[in-house]
């Protein structure tokens, strides 16, 4: 990727800008994320590498301000690159990161509430279900920031309703 | 029990903001980004903007002042400052009052063997038009060529301690070319007519002042 492809991919001053905000924000957060993930410095790097590459892609879709959005946005896109990436290194299946929950510096709550369910998802589920509800995006937009396809994204939401559904019966709580 | 997207959309705030609250917090989260990195991120400066804007007034003041380049100022269209910082990199700050014409695209007149163009794109506002091509050779080659027609423009380079610097004649004004050995890669910036110019990939220094020269501007297709 060269400097001109950086620039090609953002629209005006503006962008750049933005996408400067957004770099200095949070790419010790995104790597401290991806670090989590591939315990290997240098392959956290590109993970950020790559994460920043799909946000400049994107720079028209990605949040104006800095805020909570923004900050899950970049989260999750440098999450979803340090695990394409694991499992690219790994070369063999990696079910445990996908279907496991992930979690960081401090557990997540399991107070028995829908959000507090969604929050302690898979990344795969989590990821997509925050992207579409959380930051609004439709599931094009979704397939582009995370390499899939519309398809997959709406099965990934189908599967994650129901792993949801199922999660608090068990707990017996009432919807 | 069935989950709704109207109950997702409900709960999805309150998720996020768990979430978020299990991330450690922006101070806990301090890494020194190796130099490799910071050289993949090139556009993105490390350090403050105040000390970007200090600069470039530092730059303007001497300029206007005691009539010296900083950095470069061109033709009587464009004034250029360029900048540097250990902290900030390179930055870049392109500024005219003149009135901007209508915009002519640019055909290039020359391609290193083997290249040909494969994208083009065209951006247009109120305020700027932007015009790139791209150009491929079919064995993983690539670079683009950039034509930006704005009164103000403002770039910035992160790390760039890999490439040298040089600065060629294009049609009688000075242009920026910076060249890494180790990755081949080339970045000029310069600026011509009402235009800001870029070539950038994979390219030789003397193919991009090549193509440089031999740019013309497609009358027909302006606006």
């Amino acid at each position: 990727m060269t400097l001109l492809a950086y620039l090609q991919a953002m629209e005006n001053p503006s962008d750049r800008t933005r996408f400067e905000a957004l770099y200095l924000a949070y790419r010790g957060l995104m790597f401290h994320v991806a670090e989590h993930i591939l315990r290997n410095e240098q392959d956290a790097e590109d993970a950020v590498h790559l994460a920043f590459l799909k946000l400049a892609e994107r720079m028209e879709l990605v949040p104006e301000t800095l805020g909570p959005r923004a900050r899950a946005l970049a989260v999750t896109i440098a999450e979803r690159k340090a695990i394409d990436l694991y499992r690219a290194k790994r070369r063999h299946p990696t079910a445990d990161l996908e279907e496991l929950p992930l979690s960081y510096d401090q557990e997540l709550p399991s107070d028995g509430t829908l959000a507090a369910a969604m929050a302690a998802l898979p990344p795969r589920y989590r990821e997509v279900l925050l992207l579409k509800y959380y930051n609004g995006y439709d599931n094009g937009e979704i397939a582009g920031f995370l390499d899939t396809t519309p398809e997959n994204v709406r099965q990934i939401i189908f599967r994650a309703k129901k792993r949801l559904a199922a999660e608090l019966a068990e707990r017996g709580e009432n919807l | 029990m069935t989950i709704t997207d109207e109950m997702l959309y409900e709960a999805a705030p309150r998720a996020a903001e768990l979430f978020l609250a299990s991330l450690p917090d922006r101070e806990s989260c301090g890494h020194m980004f190796s130099r490799r990195f910071e050289a993949k991120m090139r556009l993105v400066p490390a350090g403050k903007k105040r000390m970007w804007k200090r600069a470039l007034l530092i730059a303007a003041v001497l300029a206007a002042l005691l009539c010296i380049s900083v950095g470069a100022i061109r033709e009587a269209v464009f004034q250029v400052f360029r900048s540097e910082t250990e902290t900030s990199g390179t930055r870049y700050a392109f500024r005219t009052m003149d009135e901007l014409g209508a915009f002519q695209p640019m055909r290039l007149g020359y391609l290193p063997e083997g290249y040909e163009q494969t994208g083009e794109y065209r951006k247009e506002t109120e305020t700027y038009t932007r015009y790139i091509l791209t150009f491929e050779n079919g064995a993983g080659g690539k670079f683009y060529a950039e034509q930006q027609m704005t009164d103000r423009l403002d770039m910035g380079f992160g790390d760039r301690s890999d490439y040298t610097l040089e600065h060629p004649e294009i049609h009688g004004a000075e242009a920026d070319l910076y060249h890494s050995e180790e990755t081949g890669d080339t970045l000029m910036l310069w600026t011509e007519k009402e235009y800001v110019m870029g070539i950038s990939g994979a390219l030789s220094k003397e193919e991009a002042v090549r193509i440089a020269e031999h740019i013309t501007w497609d009358q027909e297709r302006g606006n």
